[in-house]
């Protein structure tokens, strides 16, 4: 006996996923994992001595029937004030019927969002995860955001924000590029359909907003935390991973968000705490080694919306949410989505294997 | 761009258990000295008894990086764990210099003289074979045998290979037909003297080696009746994750307290497993205050020559082979990578290039 299974090529993920269904997917992914923890891992990382790094993302949505896990390479270029890749490799997915174990597919490449196609790596999943965020932090009815950051992940994680607080009508970017951060605003004002102003100093992106977003590859703060006003809602999604340290990779944990952010906040949000202690996240790990914050302090995204945390509860609160990596349960979930769709369209290379007890047994 | 996929039956006859052991005892020697380039296995449950267990980490003297990853139906029956659908295990390998993907593999490697016998065997036994390397005593003859289906075919063989002084086998398993017609058919297979016992007694006294190769849930034996000079291994790792998710009560256990408490030695794959999966037959003694963690030896250690093995003749060894890590998982998925590749299987899958999909993709 034989049975079928999905190959799935970069090309075939095209055109699938809607920023919303992802949210929803994200959502529903963080919030079983927090009555049914078995089912979710942090994501974990391995490194080589030549520099290639392998992100490894274990989980699933047992609500849509699927488990199994994500693998990424990349190879990081050595230390500085930002992050750069020499290569970027395609993620594989797994993808498993959560009831029965069998494997339903194998996806090679990036599932993005369907309005805005190849940009930056793991941006529709990342912005998916901060969506979840401004579906429970941003004030109701903002009209503004500041936004740091001008390439793939800003596109997307904008597009999650307006998607979640459609009040906004306008934005103030600010990247370190002058050019690059005109040709964002000419380019996606238009797509979006919001008023996008480029700032030439960080405070500027930060003042006066309602919404503060980091998506920038730096691995130094972005701006002083004193600048932040009452009400504001604040977005990192830089979530760094100590083994880059230990491996001589970098001399110092990066950094996004400062600490006197984190001091300042009403309410912090994480995605899975036990990321903190396994990959200890400077903007989170090094407020906490100097007792500003406690781990126990920290909620989690599958919290948000439950009694556990509704999320803001008054206009006043400054919230923060530290976007602080990927994981299983988010990815496995949209190449969930991704595969129905991409099989029902008749996407895809049907690979036939056996049964594993129709292999030929012990000799 | 390209890859070579491997399909379960084009990778049935690649790999001996000599070359097994000495590509696991590379895996371990590195990540013993690049500790960043491997990680503990982890696991993560569905509600309906799925379990996904991930292998990522990567061999830098075989070239390799990436991720293994396994899908499991698993059903607790009391004292003994069983299988309803075991998935082909899928490799992930890419190049550990430049991150690109070369390979996956689709099935479990197995040991090209045995075949198809057990959940991945070939690794678990090639595992225990670099321990016997350094813990067993030179000039070995008896054998204990717990268990009498893959496992025990596999460990065996790699104890063979590493002492091929072995001569005599006492095997043991709940069942007597099925010790009776393991005796029958690895007898002559082996050019071994294999004795099917009918108690536990009889397959400690006397020993040289005591293998553990059940799927028990519960000790085997008292370790109050080893000998001076025996080694003993165990295989059964059993992670947290499986008491948390309601399948099991308490943690598995193989080997009691005693044997831990008497031996002069314990060896473990990886130290990390031992904490993070909370595993029954070391974290039990640790916390009970019988062994240090700091006191465990690791296989990487051993194979560095940083750790002696066995000291003197009368030493009685331990060595839980807790569970596969990349270094073993990854290691042997590489050997059948490459000898696949040279014996012409497997079929090439072309990739589009990242610039490829960004021109006909970024919109």
């Amino acid at each position: 006996m034989t049975r079928d299974v999905l190959l799935l090529r970069p090309e075939e993920l095209q055109g699938l996923v809607s920023m919303k269904e992802a949210i929803d997917i994200v959502e529903q992914g963080y919030r079983e994992a927090l009555s049914y923890p078995a089912i979710a891992a942090p994501r974990r990382r391995v490194h080589s001595p030549g520099g290639v790094r392998v992100s490894n993302f274990p989980g699933g949505i047992h609500g849509l029937g699927v488990i199994g896990t994500g693998e990424r390479p990349d190879k990081l270029n050595k230390g500085g004030e930002n992050q750069t890749k020499a290569f970027r490799g395609y993620p594989v997915h797994l993808v498993h019927d959560s009831n029965n174990g069998q494997l339903l597919s194998i996806m090679i490449g990036e599932v993005d969002e369907k309005t805005l196609g190849y940009t930056s790596v793991m941006a529709l999943r990342t912005a998916a995860t901060s969506g979840v965020g401004f579906r429970y932090l941003p004030r109701d009815g903002i009209s503004t955001a500041g936004l740091f950051g001008s390439a793939g992940q800003a596109a997307n994680q904008l597009l999650a924000l307006l998607t979640e607080r459609p009040s906004i009508g306008k934005v103030k970017i600010y990247s370190r590029d002058p050019d690059n951060r005109r040709k964002f605003a000419r380019k996606y004002s238009q797509k979006f359909n919001v008023e996008i102003i480029p700032v030439s100093t960080p405070e500027e992106a930060v003042i006066g907003v309602g919404a503060v977003h980091c998506a920038t590859n730096t691995s130094v703060p972005l701006f002083d935390g004193d600048l932040l006003e009452p009400g504001q809602h604040v977005t990192g999604m830089i979530g760094s991973n100590v083994q880059l340290v230990k491996s001589g990779y970098r001399s110092s944990r990066r950094r996004e968000i400062d600490d006197r952010t984190a001091e300042r906040a009403d309410l912090i949000v994480c995605n899975l705490r036990e990321t903190i202690l396994m990959e200890e996240p400077g903007d989170l790990f090094e407020p906490m080694e100097k007792g500003l914050i406690r781990l126990e302090d920290i909620h989690e995204l599958g919290e948000l919306g439950t009694e556990v945390c509704p999320g803001r509860t008054s206009d006043a609160q400054i919230t923060y949410h530290k976007n602080t990596n990927g994981n299983g349960v988010a990815d496995l979930g949209i190449s969930m989505r991704a595969y129905e769709l991409a099989k029902a369209d008749g996407r895809g290379t049907w690979i036939k294997l056996p049964e594993p007890e129709d292999l030929p047994q012990a000799l | 761009m390209a890859f070579l996929l491997l399909h379960p039956q084009e990778i049935q006859d690649l790999v001996s258990m000599d070359e097994a052991i000495e590509a696991v005892e590379k895996g371990y020697a590195n990540g013993h000295e690049f500790p960043v380039i491997n990680a503990p296995r982890r696991r993560v449950h569905s509600p309906a008894g799925v379990r996904i267990s991930n292998f990522p980490g990567g061999i830098y003297d075989l070239g390799v990086i990436g991720a293994a990853t396994r899908a499991d139906h698993v059903i607790q029956d009391g004292d003994n764990q069983h299988y309803a659908y075991r998935e082909h295990p899928l490799h992930v390998l890419n190049d550990s210099n430049t991150g690109e993907l070369l390979s996956i593999v689709i099935g479990e490697p197995v040991e090209k003289t045995l075949g198809y016998t057990s959940l991945v065997a070939l690794r678990t036994a090639a595992t225990s074979g670099v321990a016997f390397k350094y813990m067993v005593r030179q000039d070995v003859e008896t054998v204990g045998l717990f268990g009498s289906a893959g496992q025990a075919v596999n460990q065996l063989l790699a104890l063979k290979s590493v002492r091929p002084s072995i001569r005599r086998v006492h095997v043991y398993s709940r069942d007597p037909k099925n010790r009776a017609s393991f005796a029958r058919k690895y007898g002559p297979k082996f050019n071994l003297e294999i004795i099917p016992v009918t108690s536990i007694e009889a397959v400690i006294k006397g020993a040289d080696v005591i293998l553990c190769a059940t799927n028990t849930n519960v000790e085997l034996f008292d370790g109050d009746l080893l000998e001076p000079g025996q080694h003993v291994t165990g295989i059964i790792g059993g992670n947290v994750q499986l008491v948390q998710g309601g399948f099991l009560k308490k943690a598995r256990r193989e080997i009691d307290n005693r044997t831990v408490e008497r031996a002069d030695l314990v060896a473990t794959n990886l130290r990390e497993s031992v904490i993070s999966e909370k595993q029954g037959d070391l974290y039990e003694p640790i916390e009970q205050g019988i062994i240090k963690l700091k006191d465990i030896v690791e296989l990487g250690e051993m194979a560095r020559g940083l750790a002696k093995g066995r000291h003197s003749d009368d030493d009685i060894t331990y060595h839980k082979n807790n569970n596969g890590t990349a270094a073993s998982e990854i290691a042997v998925a590489m050997l059948v990578y490459e000898k696949a590749k040279a014996a012409g299987r497997g079929t090439m899958i072309n990739l589009i290039s990242p610039d490829a999909l960004k021109e006909q993709f970024s919109q």
